[in-house]
């Protein structure tokens, strides 16, 4: 089955392409737009932008590899990134990050086996004054203590 | 207390609604510079205001504008970098989610000063609340005159666009931010030539911070010499001031530049969590030197004088560390981080910036070897001023100032073979 | 212009060149990776940092412009300090394994280390591991831990063959160079970038573990295998070539080959190279001497001129032999035996022109002097008879005998022309291997491919290169010059040139353009016809 972009995505692609005088430099936003529909960034779906974009899909790739937030291997609906930059790292992340793992079972970089949750850890977020921070796919989590995550987990479907 | 500039409306509900930004002096600034000024005047005007760049370099705004060539017939850009990754660095967000029009008007006023009609907000990617926010006001601004077509019938127009990063430090730095913006990998360019004259699709391009772009509606609305009254005579103006740490206080605070650490910490961030004793404090974002518990006692938060104490303003995230903190870890840390977020162009930031991880995280461990010290220091000195971008520079600012001024905690760690410090992770919840 | 000084010396150079052009005009060597002349300007190694008066930082000296009266110190203590210390960088995650590494010998890090590197290694942290060997094409390997990440190979990509198959990915210390899976490295000019490496990331396949490079000979010469002459330099060890790679000509290919010529040269140690002449005799083609042969020839020749006169004798030149080659052959026909048919063979056309954005191309034309043949073989300018024209005179049987030279890599002669040779009373062929042409000569006389020769071949652009032997012919094989002055001599013309040189030296004085030229002049650049 050939990936291809649902006719609400492809309108906001265009409506993203005439934001730039050159098509190049909507790459990242359309890549942004890509994931938001089908969720991982694969090789097929990185070829098929190539192709919209006029571009190497080599050049794509070298994009989508570079930054943080591209997803190249399948993640679970849900990606919680936890920053363990020094002011969360001052605030106690480590025990957040712990906590996690244990109840999820998984290792950091993992995926649970139900494809629910993927724990990653991540640099500065922008948010030491709530530290510890962290985000779940679009949304911050702030001022983080073992009963808020606990809480946040159980009310993620 | 003191008045704000900024900050003034942050509490005013809805303040991110045009209307209400109209109603509380909103817009008037941009009214006034297109009705009454000529674009050179808003330069002189901005220059005359001492306003320096809030994003962590300092350079005079003005100044930076006036390169911009008037003559080049190339189409001239402006760039607000809301690309805060700068660690304990958070006002930009604060800014932008509150009161969204303050920015756009800032952005406005610049881009007619610069003789610009496209203009583009890089966003980092993270920061989805604010990019929802922005948007809505972009919007609002367009659809009440105030961008597009004829901006407030003065016949300027300004397109502005909203640009999402994808998780990267280094698109913060002006080049890699151009780069971003051209859809490709943030790998800083080499300077010269400098943005001024060759940067977004090689056109003459403006960067700015969000805290600097901010403050110029207030400079047009009130003039140089107001602006003047704040601060210090080289560091004009109020500063954004970013807490976090170890501190009962952490958030934004809005003062006049110089205002002494000390009473930055103590006086408005209630001094230090479970009235523990002050260790450490970064004044300016993870870049900057650090500061000894004394050196804070002595030192103002303006750029003079933090450059006198051998460290540097920054984005004056202020990252206060106490007696619990290891000073091996927390510097293992920011290795790390550095490390994680080079671009991996040149040698010296690509290799050395991991090998330097690398040996810290060793000594955290008690793994240190006699000799692994003075390595650092040879590492930080073929890094410095040697790399493309001042990344490499960023670096080494926490790894040579926390090993000069904490080098008994390093070689305790090495001769004992395990950290000696009884480190505080515990989480604390903020009231 | 602007005068400036360089460690000491005083110097006046154009405008805006840089600090590295400007040391390579004063001979002063100035390490550096990523530069490369013929691509973008990148500044990201930092090995050629150097020191300018009153600049506080070191600068690149790829990239920063000279100005009046810059004062430049390329071997400071700081800049010996950042040489070593960049040296060490590389290092640390490189997989030191020179020992089974193809670049030892001819690698650029190697030899910097040597020269301005440190003898110890202060890391003692784990390496970072990578995939230790990609195929990123059909010719090209990629041992990605030795990677310097010059990103000459990338550029080249984008630049030069603008094909675009090989990008960085992921960042910081996990950055590596690949290719888009399913994308190969694979474009016809993809063994540029094994050269262009300046480690031993990027290899050849062809070459991989043949031998050492200081085993290797190293010899001069103009690719076969298309009109447009790259000039190459042939490296082989015990007579055999072990491989091929372009010299600089900044007139002809610049730095580069395309893979065809790099690749293609294996016919010349073929298993079946004809080592002596070969007579046929009913089905069988038997081997005699050489007299054997040149009496046959002169019996056969003079036979079919005395019963059907001269113009019963042609001859057909060849686009894939030297100019010296084609020299003889005229000499035989037009003024030893007095015949006029002498044509020149036209290529057949398989392929299109490949032209690169950059302005390389490959030729459509794949022999490699058909300009040369031609003005060998024309009076006063013009050529006597076409191929085609010829041929048909061979099918009416007003020519009887044919001496025809081959020497193609790859010969493919259209179905008709096949048969109209059959119609011949005498072929007489020169030819390396079994070919179209041995199958129905009567004579075969052994000659040498391009990699045995001296000579000359002229190419599409009217330049004359020259050609010089890296191996020794195989058996009783000769140079085609010298056998038609064999047959010269028996059919009573004196002919006696002592060398290749000698016979060039007459077609500058016979040949109209050629006038002036000389072996020394070509040298190893070539030069243009007048």
């Amino acid at each position: 089955m050939a990936v291809k972009f649902s006719p609400q995505t492809k309108r906001e692609f265009k409506e993203t392409l005439s934001r730039y005088p050159h098509k190049e430099a909507a790459l990242l936003p359309v890549l942004l737009l890509a994931q938001r529909e089908f969720g991982v960034l694969s090789d097929e779906l990185v070829q098929y932008v190539a192709g919209l974009m006029d571009l190497p899909p080599s050049r794509v790739k070298s994009v989508v590899t570079f930054y943080t937030l591209f997803n190249t291997r399948e993640v679970g609906r849900y990606v919680i990134r936890v920053c363990h930059t020094l002011s969360c790292a001052l605030n106690g992340t480590e025990e957040v990050i712990e906590h996690i793992k244990k109840r999820l079972h998984i290792e950091v970089g993992e995926t649970t086996p139900d494809k629910k949750f993927t724990l990653l850890e991540c640099e500065c977020l922008g948010s030491c004054n709530t530290a510890p921070v962290m985000q779940i796919n679009d949304r911050y989590y702030e001022n983080m203590t073992l009963e808020l995550v606990d809480q946040i987990l159980d009310s993620l479907e | 207390m003191e008045e704000k500039i900024l900050l003034k409306y942050i509490d005013v509900p809805d303040i991110e609604n045009i209307e209400v930004y109209q109603k509380h002096d909103g817009y008037k600034g941009l009214a006034k510079a297109l009705k009454q000024h000529k674009p050179d005047q808003i330069i002189e005007l901005v220059k005359a205001s001492g306003l320096r760049g809030r994003g962590g370099a300092g350079f005079p705004a003005g100044l930076k504008w006036s390169f911009v060539p008037k003559d080049s017939g190339k189409p001239v850009f402006l760039c607000c970098n809301a690309d805060e990754g700068e660690p304990g660095t958070f006002k930009d967000r604060l800014l932008m989610e509150k009161n969204p029009h303050q920015l756009i008007e800032g952005i406005v006023i610049t881009a007619y000063a610069v003789n610009c009609h496209q203009a583009y907000i890089y966003i980092r990617g993270e920061f989805s609340q604010a990019m929802q926010v922005l948007e809505q006001a972009i919007a609002e601004a367009y659809e009440h005159n105030c961008l597009g077509k004829n901006i407030l019938k003065q016949g300027f127009n300004l397109e502005l666009s909203l640009h999402s990063g994808a998780g990267s430090y280094i698109a913060g730095e002006e080049t890699g931010l151009l780069e971003s913006l051209e859809g490709k990998r943030a790998e800083p360019r080499l300077k010269p030539p400098f943005p001024a004259s060759v940067g977004l699709f090689k056109g003459p391009t403006v960067i700015n911070n969000v805290e600097t772009l901010s403050n110029v509606p207030h400079i047009i609305m009130r003039g140089a010499e107001w602006f003047k009254g704040f601060g210090t005579e080289k560091s004009t103006g109020t500063k954004l001031f970013c807490l976090s740490g170890h501190i009962n206080k952490p958030g934004v605070y809005e003062l006049p530049m110089g205002i002494p650490l000390k009473e930055l910490i103590n006086n408005y961030g209630g001094g230090i969590i479970g009235g523990r004793k002050l260790k450490a404090v970064i004044p300016g974002g993870s870049s900057t030197p650090v500061l000894t518990a004394e050196q804070v006692e002595e030192v103002a938060m303006d750029f003079e004088s933090l450059q006198a104490a051998g460290t540097m303003l920054g984005s004056a995230g202020v990252i206060v560390m106490d007696e619990t903190t290891c000073m091996v870890d927390a510097l293992a840390n920011l290795t790390r981080f550095y490390a994680h977020e080079s671009c991996g162009q040149c040698t010296p930031c690509r290799e050395g910036v991991s090998w330097m991880e690398k040996i810290a995280r060793r000594i955290e461990e008690g793994k240190g070897l006699e000799g692994d010290l003075e390595l650092l220091l040879d590492i930080c000195d073929n890094i410095s001023f040697k790399t493309l971008c001042p990344m490499g520079d960023a670096a080494i600012g926490p790894v040579v100032s926390f090993i000069t001024k904490f080098r008994s905690e390093f070689e305790d760690h090495i001769r004992q073979g395990r950290c000696p410090i009884e480190k505080d992770k515990s989480i604390k919840v903020r009231g | 212009m602007a005068n400036i000084k360089i460690d000491g010396k005083e110097l006046q150079v154009a405008d805006g060149i840089t600090i590295l052009e400007a040391a390579d005009i004063a001979g002063i060597e100035i390490p550096h990776f990523c530069y490369h002349k013929e691509l973008s300007i990148r500044g990201s190694c930092r090995m050629c940092l150097v020191e300018v008066e009153k600049m506080p930082k070191l600068v690149p000296a790829c990239s920063t412009t000279i100005k009046d009266e810059m004062n430049i110190f390329t071997s400071s203590e700081r800049v010996i300090k950042n040489r070593r210390g960049v040296l060490e960088f590389f290092l640390i995650n490189h997989p030191l394994d020179c020992p089974i590494c193809d670049q030892a010998g001819e690698c650029t890090l190697q030899d910097y280390v040597y020269k301005y590197g440190s003898a110890v290694s202060r890391f003692t942290e784990e390496k970072e591991h990578f995939e230790r060997r990609k195929e990123l094409g059909p010719h090209v390997l990629h041992y990605t831990e030795r990677c310097v990440l010059c990103g000459r190979c990338i550029r080249f990509c984008e630049e030069i063959s603008e094909t675009r198959e090989l990008a960085r990915f992921n960042r910081s210390f996990r950055s590596e160079v690949d290719v888009f899976p399913g994308k190969r490295l694979d474009n016809k000019l993809s063994g540029n970038v094994v050269d262009l490496c300046p480690v031993g990331a990027m290899v050849s396949k062809e070459f991989l573990f043949k031998s050492r490079v200081w085993w290797l000979t190293h010899t001069e010469s103009i690719c076969p295998l298309c009109s447009r002459g790259c000039n190459i330099e042939i490296d082989s060890r015990d007579n055999k070539i072990l491989r091929v790679r372009p010299r600089p000509n900044p007139e002809v290919n610049i730095q580069w080959m395309c893979d065809d010529g790099r690749f293609g040269w294996d016919f010349v140690q073929r298993e079946d190279r004809l080592t002596s002449p070969l007579k046929r005799e009913g089905a069988e083609m038997v081997s005699i001497s050489r007299t054997q042969a040149i009496n046959l020839v002169k019996g056969r020749l003079s036979y079919i001129i005395s019963n059907f006169g001269k113009e019963a004798v042609a001859a057909i030149a060849s686009p894939y032999l030297t100019n010296e080659d084609n020299y003889l052959l005229r000499i035989l026909l037009l003024s030893v035996i007095g015949s006029p048919y002498l044509a020149v063979c036209q290529p057949p056309q398989v392929e299109e022109r490949m032209v690169f954005p950059s302005g390389f191309t490959i030729e459509a034309d794949k022999s490699p002097n058909l300009a040369g043949a031609q003005d060998v073989s024309a009076v006063e300018g013009r050529e006597l008879i076409s191929h085609r024209q010829l041929l048909q005179k061979v099918a009416s049987g007003e020519v009887r005998a044919l001496y025809f030279l081959g020497g193609a890599p790859r010969m493919s002669l259209p179905v008709e022309e096949r048969e109209m040779l059959r119609k011949v009373d005498f072929l007489v062929v020169h030819d390396y291997a079994p070919s179209e042409l041995t199958e129905w000569a009567e004579l075969v006389l052994p000659n040498l491919s391009f990699a045995e020769r001296e000579g000359t071949f002229t190419n599409f652009q009217g330049r004359v290169q020259r050609l010089r032997p890296a191996l020794l012919p195989p058996g009783e094989a000769k140079p085609d010059w010298e056998i038609l002055q064999e047959v010269c001599q028996a059919m009573g013309g004196e002919v006696n040139y002592p060398s290749a040189e000698k016979v060039f030296e007459e077609i500058v004085g016979a040949v109209p353009g050629y006038k002036s030229l000389s072996y020394k002049d070509l040298g190893n650049q070539g030069k243009a016809k007048g």
